[in-house]
């Protein structure tokens, strides 16, 4: 019972990485319809920009602010200079991704070097109940990604500017007519996204090693998560990192360690044969 | 009593003069036309090496290895062959952790270049691509990737008949790498009865699991599950060693992927998943820095920790690499490889000297094959598989604190 309980905890704790990594790559395509694959980037490029401000000496809630920052503004100029020109052909939009992989991977192996990178976790007292044991800093991670997920789906839904966002993906056209300054809130929105990315890369760090290299996996993870949710809704991506995190966690504990991926990504096929559009698909938030 | 000297005699003395200053002007003139040892064409060490990408951190440390040795020996005169004096030169290609730039260099190196001694590159499947290429051209080549250890038998380097006779692995075989880890794990961790292994899945994973896995076995202890393989590119391992935790080990094996190590033990620490580990290929200063009150892990590096002076000639090496890396440079996280490429270039030149050529690789491997050499590593020679049998550092970390030892098959 106490194995099945961790498993349980430890399914929760993969949720809230897959759901950091999820909430950026629906948010971008919900509006824009570009399928970013380098969003894993600019999580490992935040990750490593926050490494760089702890060793200034910053504390790491503000580190992650950095990432969050730099992320945002590396997000900028990418939309400016790479997929709006784009616009009108998502599918280049998304090759062009395949080529800002390789682009920012050797920009953060100039820069950081090859090495994994670690640092010292904030928080490094381990919860036990029983045999039950979970680390103190994955729980503020996954209160954090909740956190984060809750106030992104309550500003989509309730505000104005998610309001506008909302009717820009129903209808971009309509709603430029209707005085919504489209350009500005896609770039927007790439911008939220990224930097969320950086944020998560920040998290992500405090729980795990990093390297320029280690953006592909979480890219697919990503994907796989954005997509059984349905692209383009967060709540979708929160329910569907859930399911996937604890497939993962139930079947390699109890079935093969091995599958452990070819879980996860079978029950994505399993969940798109039934629902194509994901499970909340059709609409941002 | 008055002196003097005589008209005769003073002619004399002066005649005996300009006579010794002549014969002295000609001695000297003569001893300067004698020639120094001749220098004869510089010998050519080719370097096929990860440079850059992903596996720099295993491809930087060969080229420095074989770039110390080289320098060591020009500094003492060259290698000195039948009484021509060869310097060293280090032609270096970066295969940017590759296999199709492996192919690529290794034509440049060895059809082009006419080079007949290659050392790396030093992982499994670039490697494997460059040997074809090599072999057929009688080409000396040197590399620790553990995938040669299934490349090489007794028949295939048979003197002047074998096929890769010319091919060395500079690192210890598996089982007996794995089985002196055990041997030593049962020495510093309270004999661990009931073990478990955990490794990446990949084909160095299941060969090496395989191999932890009869080497605890032959040990006499208990696999409490078949190895568990988590998937290449994993970092949340927390459901893999929950399925460990739940068989109750008393000691649990970390292999391959060296790179994830500390993250597993760090988890598997967190998780409670036994009493003691044992990981192979971490810094102990690293886990160290990571897991601060880090207590029962043994760890054994490939084949030297950073800074290590388990014995005088690891301490000397240390320093010599220091000092070539310059004030401010860092050593980079397998630092420690250098020494099996250090060794390795020595034992090439040494190899050379004793067979009296620089050309005849056939000559120059059969001397390699058979004749031991003290390095760094201790003694170093090969076994019949043309294997080296060398140690490792071994260091057990206990409260946050390091104690080496080094220690040999």
């Amino acid at each position: 019972m106490e194995t099945l309980l961790q498993q349980v905890v430890n399914g929760l704790s993969i949720a809230s990485v897959f759901g950091l990594l999820a909430v950026g790559i629906t948010l971008v395509f919900g509006l824009t319809g570009i399928v970013n694959f380098a969003h894993g980037e600019f999580l490992v490029q935040g990750g490593l920009v926050a490494t760089s401000a702890i060793a200034l000496g910053l504390p790491f809630p503000i580190a992650c602010l950095v990432a969050f920052i730099v992320e945002g503004a590396i997000g900028w100029c990418v939309e400016r200079a790479v997929f709006r020109p784009l616009a009108a052909q998502p599918v280049l939009g998304f090759i062009a991704s395949l080529g800002l992989i390789i682009a920012m991977q050797h920009i953060a192996l100039k820069i950081w070097g090859s090495n994994q990178i670690a640092i010292d976790a904030p928080l490094k007292q381990v919860l036990a109940i029983g045999d039950v044991r979970i680390s103190a800093m994955r729980i503020a991670v996954t209160v954090i990604t909740i956190i984060v997920m809750t106030v992104l789906l309550v500003l989509l839904s309730r505000s104005r500017w998610g309001r506008a966002l909302r009717a820009i993906a129903i209808d971009r056209e309509t709603a430029a007519a209707m005085g919504v300054p489209v350009q500005a809130y896609v770039s927007a929105t790439f911008v939220i996204g990224s930097a969320l990315a950086g944020l998560g890369g920040a998290l992500l760090l405090s729980l795990f090693p990093m390297s320029p290299f280690s953006g592909g996996v979480y890219t697919i993870n990503g994907f796989a998560v954005a997509i059984v949710g349905g692209l383009g809704s967060v709540s979708g991506a929160l329910i569907a990192a859930v399911i996937l995190g604890m497939v993962e966690a139930i079947a390699s504990g109890y079935v093969s360690p091995v599958w452990s991926s070819a879980y996860a990504f079978g029950a994505m096929i399993i969940v798109l044969l039934l629902r194509p559009s994901g499970l909340k698909g059709g609409g941002i938030a | 009593m008055k002196c003097y000297w005589s008209k005769a005699a003073l002619v004399g003395s002066v005649a005996n003069l300009i006579g010794s200053l002549s014969l002295g002007l000609v001695v000297g003139t003569a001893c300067a036309q004698v020639p120094a040892t001749p220098t004869g064409e510089p010998i050519k060490i080719g370097v096929i090496s990860a440079l850059s990408g992903p596996l720099v951190g295993y491809g930087q440390p060969l080229l420095d290895g074989v770039k110390m040795a080289a320098e060591q020996a020009n500094a003492e005169g060259g290698v000195t062959i039948k009484g021509v004096r060869h310097l060293v030169q280090v032609v270096e290609r970066d295969n940017r952790s590759d296999v199709n730039n492996s192919v690529a260099a290794a034509m440049s190196l060895v059809r082009d270049n006419g080079i007949k001694f290659i050392v790396g590159p030093a992982t499994g499947s670039e490697v494997a691509s460059v040997v074809e290429i090599t072999q057929r051209a009688k080409v000396i080549q040197l590399s620790s990737a553990a995938i040669l250890q299934s490349m090489l038998t007794k028949e295939n380097v048979a003197p002047s008949m074998g096929n890769r006779r010319h091919l060395f692995m500079m690192q210890t075989p598996s089982p007996l790498r794995e089985i002196l880890t055990i041997k030593m794990s049962m020495k510093y961790l309270g004999s661990p009865m009931r073990q478990a292994v955990i490794v990446s899945n990949d084909s160095n994973g299941d060969y090496i699991g395989k191999n932890v896995e009869d080497a605890i076995v032959q040990s006499h202890a208990t696999l409490v599950l078949p190895k568990v393989q988590y998937e290449p590119g994993t970092t949340d391992y927390s459901s893999y060693l929950t399925k460990i935790r739940d068989a109750k080990p008393d000691l649990l094996n970390v292999w391959w992927l060296p790179t994830d190590s500390i993250n597993i033990l760090q988890q598997a620490m967190q998780l409670n998943v036994a009493k003691s580990y044992f990981t192979f290929g971490a810094e102990p200063a690293d886990v160290i820095q990571r897991i601060p009150n880090v207590d029962n892990v043994l760890v054994a590096c490939g084949p030297l920790c950073r800074n290590s002076s388990s014995t005088p000639a690891i301490a000397a090496f240390w320093q010599r690499y220091a000092k070539y890396l310059g004030p401010n440079t860092k050593f980079a996280a397998s630092a420690g490889g250098a020494a099996w490429y250090y060794d390795g270039t020595r034992m090439l030149l040494n190899a050379m000297q004793i067979a009296g050529t620089v050309d005849n690789t056939d000559d120059i491997a059969a001397v390699m094959a058979k004749t031991p050499f003290s390095g760094t590593l201790g003694l170093i020679k090969f076994d019949d598989r043309h294997r080296a049998q060398s140690g490792f550092d071994f260091c057990l970390l206990s409260k946050g604190k390091a104690t080496c030892e080094f220690a040999s098959p």
